[in-house]
């Protein structure tokens, strides 16, 4: 499940429903404060991902809210906590959200570099070049001296997004530079960087910069390389992505097939076919991809909204009408979880 | 360690986005995004320079339209609340039926100046390009806060008349039919205090007579702001904090009972039975081309509405069931502005959302059956839209060749959204011009109306002197309106096509005419709706202008009136205003200007 959806207008706010879900909780977090208990040991990452999944699946929410809250009330470093949450929201995918709590993060340590790389990171996934841009720099200032492939790479991705496309080429090739460095001076049991993300990258820049034919080209050359399925899979949907936009949809459809052909397993690679079905009217098609999606990610918000819409135009009113509750489900659950962690990055924000 | 190595894979996640429209959309989008000022207004330009692309061009405002700045609270530099970056939008209305659209501009007010700023303005078409201020004489130069208006014959006596959206009570003014209009808001029990911001007049109860949808955006008080007052904070940005710092309030639905007065029909027509929301645009259309009249709203922050009419004056809401509230990833959008029109000329009505920054501007295609797709990236509107914010929209045909292009107006609300992103406060205004089913990015060939770097809000589309070619007029904030006039092409045709009710004043709104016509050597069947809502807070031209490329002339022209009747007509010379009375055997050809 994604939620890399852009900023609404003034999403971050918290809506006034949230007052209502904060006064709902209220009760499951006051005695944690209330029972004078210890200290808490130092912030727990797997606690706090705990938590956080726990709310996500709807399960042992008041607990979860409480042990977030108790946390936030008892640590001495905001900071490093909403650095912690905002990890962990960015690894699952709920770029938003990990944005805000990065930016606390940000706002208390900002002299750490890494954290800016996170938030980076997060704002780059949810297409915030500007913001991306600015806070990649500050990444690369404050590491360590040495080589930061990883800040460069999504400073080439940032900078094509704000159509600097020759700055960002310049960054990409500069990203793989550095990764070739890193791995000739690889720290003992640290994997080598892959450098194919390294041409993936480049291949990204010049489809953004509408170089389509180039960007082929790198992707031609990657492939002639011994690629691993993950890899091959990507290379091939990269390239449906471009033919996609150049308008050849007959080339789209079968590199979309080679995607899933090699990653049967790859969510993405079949909820983007599915999408470019979905955009031509191919609903039959269409929906045999996108049970497969929710077969694999029952949470998949997109997945169940276009089922909804596909369904029945495949003969199924009933299994539409049931992809549609799912849907709302999910999304409600989405606006809930949101609303709560909303609140939970206000608290941390203003705890002194 | 090398930081951030375990992540995603960026490549995967941001590859997509960009499409066909990115080359030309290019340059003028890194043009709107680095200009902090507006650039002086470009030279008038009489006539197309030669060399110039072919097919659409637009001139600048003239030195003598109205400079007025359009108000909406304090200058930017001071500003702090939600009410004062919305802006308001423009409607065009032929208030002294001499044939030429008059403008009437719903304005803000800027109530912390001294005296105080901002009235309702209305500008008279003299037929020369020029206007003329009539605001004292026609008595509708209204003090309060307003946003949208709607117009149409709410009586059926002949004269366009005004609803007028405000903070505060809306107002409802009768077209006297002397060029003057009169408050009947109390008369008629419109009766909201709330925030409304757009309206559609349309025969929702297909009773012949005109009922009024009202959207509506939050409960404001000035005495009570958002966040107490404090000014909200949107990565390095401050600015006024957004709705959903208050609740939303209900829209309106009113009934029009045939004798002056309006019955509040929200609860019984099923319009309250969903979650109150933002509402910020909304148009109208028949979904399912069932005769009955459906309801489209554009949401901020919150899904959009499909009100289908289920008849009775009975809706059942069917926005995410259908396709149209979110994006197609399901993913809910911040809707500034919305159009209905069959931009693919299937005979069905499909719809387009103008929406906020950071996000794309969405294209729902109306395949039938009550559903639509999102088909924005196959249309190739993703990319351009992203870096701007979007409110008035219109899908018109600005090249008169047949097929349905899109403006967008855009302007930031953020009062200095520069100093933490490249973005700016002004913007370009968006041309696309439909191509080999696609939209391509056109701004930057429209000529030097769509060079404008302003913060705009409103738009509306009409004919303004008659030649068949639509102009847009853009409500500014912070600045005067914006006429941009499209110049004629030699030898491309067009038609106007007007409609007027018959003997028994049934209105006409919203009814439809298809031409058919052989353009470019194919046989070519178009379908339009008169229709003056959508876009944001205004109202277009209730003409319906048709395209037609190199064709010498419309081998049919059907009229589908709004209670299921026909008629139609044989063969029609082309470049002629077509005035048509319902139940009249011919119509009235007048050659266009």
């Amino acid at each position: 499940m994604s939620d890399a959806r852009p900023p609404a207008h003034f999403r971050v706010l918290a809506p006034a429903v949230l007052f209502a879900a904060l006064l709902a909780v209220a009760p499951a977090w006051a005695p944690c404060s209330a029972q004078g208990a210890p200290p808490a040991a130092a912030p727990d990452a797997a606690r706090i991902e705990q938590a956080l999944r726990a709310l996500r699946a709807g399960k042992e929410i008041d607990s979860s809210l409480a042990l977030l809250r108790d946390t936030i009330e008892r640590s001495g470093d905001p900071g490093t906590l909403a650095r912690q949450i905002g990890v962990v929201l960015l690894t699952d995918g709920r770029y938003a959200m990990a944005a805000d709590f990065l930016a606390v993060a940000r706002a208390r340590l900002p002299q750490d570099g890494n954290v800016a790389l996170q938030l980076g990171k997060a704002q780059a996934l949810l297409r915030r070049f500007d913001e991306a841009v600015a806070s990649l720099t500050a990444a690369d200032a404050l590491l360590p001296p040495g080589p930061h492939p990883i800040v460069k790479q999504f400073l080439a991705t940032s900078l094509a997004g704000q159509q600097r496309f020759d700055d960002a080429l310049r960054m990409a090739l500069l990203a793989r530079s550095e990764a070739e460095t890193f791995n000739a001076n690889l720290p003992p049991g640290r994997p080598p960087l892959e450098l194919a993300d390294f041409e993936f990258t480049r291949a990204n820049v010049l489809h953004i910069a509408v170089r389509f034919d180039d960007a082929l080209a790198v992707l031609a050359q990657l492939e002639l390389e011994p690629l691993d399925a993950a890899d091959r899979a990507k290379a091939a949907l990269l390239r449906a992505k471009i033919l996609d936009a150049r308008g050849d949809d007959a080339g789209a459809l079968g590199a979309y097939a080679a995607a899933r052909a090699a990653a049967p397993d790859d969510v993405e690679a079949c909820y983007e076919n599915a999408s470019f079905l979905v955009r031509r009217a191919k609903h039959a098609e269409a929906t045999a991809l996108l049970q497969q999606v929710v077969a694999r990610d029952p949470q998949h918000e997109g997945a169940w909204f276009n089922l909804a819409r596909t369904l029945p135009r495949s003969g199924d009113a009933a299994g539409g009408k049931a992809a549609l509750a799912r849907y709302q489900e999910i999304h409600d659950q989405k606006l809930k979880d949101d609303e709560r962690l909303t609140e939970l990055r206000r608290v941390l924000a203003a705890k002194q | 360690m090398i930081p951030g190595h375990a992540t995603a894979s960026v490549t995967l996640v941001l590859v997509g986005w960009v499409g066909r429209a990115a080359p030309s959309a290019g340059p003028a989008a890194v043009q709107a995004r680095s200009t902090g000022v507006p650039p002086p207004v470009a030279a008038q330009t009489p006539a197309v320079p030669a060399g110039a692309p072919r097919g659409v061009w637009y001139e600048a405002p003239r030195p003598d339209d109205p400079q007025f700045p359009l108000v909406c609270g304090r200058p930017r530099d001071q500003l702090q609340w939600l009410i004062e970056i919305n802006g308001s939008g423009v409607a065009l209305i032929d208030h002294d039926r001499d044939g030429d659209l008059d403008l009437f501009f719903p304005m803000g007010r800027d109530p912390w100046s001294d005296p105080p700023r901002g009235s309702d303005r209305l500008l008279r078409n003299r037929g020369d390009g020029t206007f003329e201020d009539v605001t004292a004489a026609s008595g509708v130069g209204d003090e309060a806060w307003s946003f949208g208006c709607a117009v149409g014959d709410y009586d059926s006596d002949g004269f366009d008349d005004l609803f007028i959206c405000n903070w505060g009570p809306d107002r409802l003014l009768r077209n006297k039919g002397d060029g003057t209009f009169e408050d009947v808001s109390t008369q008629a029990g419109i009766a909201d205090d709330d925030w409304s911001t757009c309206a559609a007049f349309a025969d929702l109860d297909q009773d012949g007579d005109l009922d009024l949808y009202v959207a509506r955006y939050f409960h404001f008080d000035l005495a009570k702001p958002p966040n107490s007052g404090k000014p909200c904070k949107f990565g390095a940005i401050e600015a006024p904090c957004g709705p959903q710092w208050e609740p939303a309030v209900h829209d309106l639905l009113w009934r029009n009972d045939g004798n002056g007065r309006f019955t509040d029909v929200s609860v019984e027509s099923g319009i309250r039975a969903v979650r109150a929301s933002y509402g910020f645009g909304v148009t109208v259309l028949d979904i399912d081309d069932d005769g009955r009249l459906d309801l489209f709203v554009g949401n901020d922050s919150l899904p959009n509405f499909l009100f289908h009419n289920l008849g009775g004056m009975k809706f059942a809401e069917i926005g995410v069931m259908s396709g149209v509230s979110a994006n197609i990833d399901g993913e809910d959008q911040a809707c500034m502005g919305v159009d209905a029109a069959d931009y693919d000329d299937d005979g069905r009505e499909d719809l387009f959302v103008s929406n906020f920054s950071s996000d794309y501007n969405t294209l729902y295609r109306n395949d039938g059956g009550l559903l639509f797709d999102d088909v924005t990236r196959s249309m190739a509107l993703a990319e351009a839209s992203w870096w701007t914010l979007g409110w008035g929209t219109k899908l018109f045909d600005a090249d008169c060749d047949g097929d349905l292009d899109l403006a967008v107006a855009n302007g930031h609300v953020y009062p200095h959204p520069e100093r933490g992103s490249g973005m700016t406060f002004a913007q370009l205004n968006h041309l696309y011009l439909q191509r080999d089913g696609r939209f391509d990015f056109a701004t930057a060939d429209a000529g030097p109306g769509f060079a404008l770097v302003r913060s705009s809000r409103g738009l509306a589309t009409g004919d303004l002197n008659g030649d068949g070619w639509l102009d847009l007029v853009v409500s500014e904030l912070e600045g005067p309106p914006s006429i941009l006039r499209a110049v004629p092409q030699p030898g491309v045709h067009r038609l106007l096509v007007e409609l007027q009710p018959g003997a028994d004043r049934r209105t006409v709104e919203h009814a439809e005419v298809t031409v058919k016509a052989t353009i470019g050597g194919a046989a070519r069947v178009q379908r339009r709706r008169a229709n003056r809502a959508g876009s944001y807070a205004s109202s277009c031209d209730p003409r319906i202008q048709f395209g037609l490329g190199d064709a010498n002339a419309v081998t049919e022209l059907i009229v589908h009136w709004p209670d299921g009747s026909e008629q139609g007509f044989g063969e029609l010379p082309v470049d002629r205003r077509v005035v048509i009375r319902r139940g009249e055997k011919s119509p009235r050809l007048e050659a266009l200007r």
